[in-house]
């Protein structure tokens, strides 16, 4: 492979499976931040969502052994990996303020992240805030969705493979989560 | 039927991303994971419980089982409330009854 050209996925698979540290190095810094995202904003919690990232990424070393890219892509893999994991936390977080034992939803939900959005007019954050209310009032399987097809990039296909249903269904999913965000006054 | 403009997906596409940008250290998370598996790796086999279990998993589930009549009949709460919460199978209100006999409240 020439030097300059970045490996992909399935590669650094194959030398994390070999126990290859630097290689999950290389794929936490490719995907690591778009699994935060995806986190962050399906549990509203920005240290849930890094408990998850963490726990992913372990899984991700101790099975990589077991990725076939011939059923799925490794990002799929990978995100499929994390979202498990997140349904599992959201469901434990519901259940916990259910019965009372502290809510553990919407903590940081709102908190302001440093990068590129930091320096933003209030209109700007604002226009934020409001983004994330209307997102984090979205059912949530259509904000899954609807997160790992904007935020993570993934295509239908993908999707549907993360998620384990069928690409039409990812179609629904989809369409209901852009109308409830647009009848929630985004555009 | 209207179909969905798709310059209208990508805008509300980049306005779902910018709200979903979040501070992220690759460094910090590669360690906190390495951490987790050199700890592995330096964990001591765990004993062999299986044998143990296999016994007396099924003999305190049998006992629990047989008890909870008495622990039931014997409990300092049989009031109405209780009693319909049980029948019901409520288990915030059993909980918060439990709470009350108990003397937690």
């Amino acid at each position: 492979m020439p030097p300059d050209q970045p490996e992909d996925d399935d590669s650094l698979l194959r030398r994390i499976a070999r126990g290859e540290e630097p290689a999950l190095a290389q794929l936490i810094s490719r995907h690591g931040r778009g699994v935060a995202a995806v986190a962050t904003r399906y549990l509203g919690s920005a240290s849930e969502a890094e408990d998850v990232v963490q726990e992913a990424f372990f899984r991700v070393w101790q099975h990589a052994a077991r990725f076939d890219p011939a059923r799925a892509k490794a990002s799929s893999w990978i995100y499929a990996i994390a979202v498990r994991l997140c349904i599992d936390r959201l469901r434990k977080l519901k259940l916990r303020r259910w019965i009372g034992l502290g809510g553990g939803l919407d903590v940081d939900f709102d908190s302001p992240d440093p990068g590129p959005g930091s320096e933003t007019t209030v209109g700007d954050r604002q226009a934020l805030a409001q983004t994330r209310s209307a997102i984090a009032a979205l059912p949530d399987r259509q904000r899954l969705a609807i997160l790992l097809s904007a935020v993570a990039g993934l295509d239908n296909a993908r999707i549907a493979e993360t998620l384990d249903i069928t690409p039409g269904a990812v179609e629904q999913l989809l369409v209901r989560a852009r109308r409830s965000l647009r009848g929630l006054g985004l555009r | 039927m209207t179909m969905p403009d798709p310059e209208d997906d990508s805008a509300l596409a980049a306005r779902i991303r910018a709200a979903a940008q979040v501070a992220f250290d690759d460094i910090a998370v590669t360690e906190a994971v390495l951490a987790r598996v050199h700890a592995k790796r330096r964990a001591a086999p765990a004993p062999q419980r299986r044998t143990w279990l296999v016994w007396f998993g099924p003999a305190a589930f049998a006992s629990i089982l047989a008890a909870t009549p008495f622990v039931v009949a014997s409990y300092p709460v049989a009031d109405e409330d209780f009693l319909m919460a049980l029948a019901l199978g409520d288990a915030r209100a059993i909980l918060g009854q439990a709470a009350i006999g108990g003397g937690l409240e």
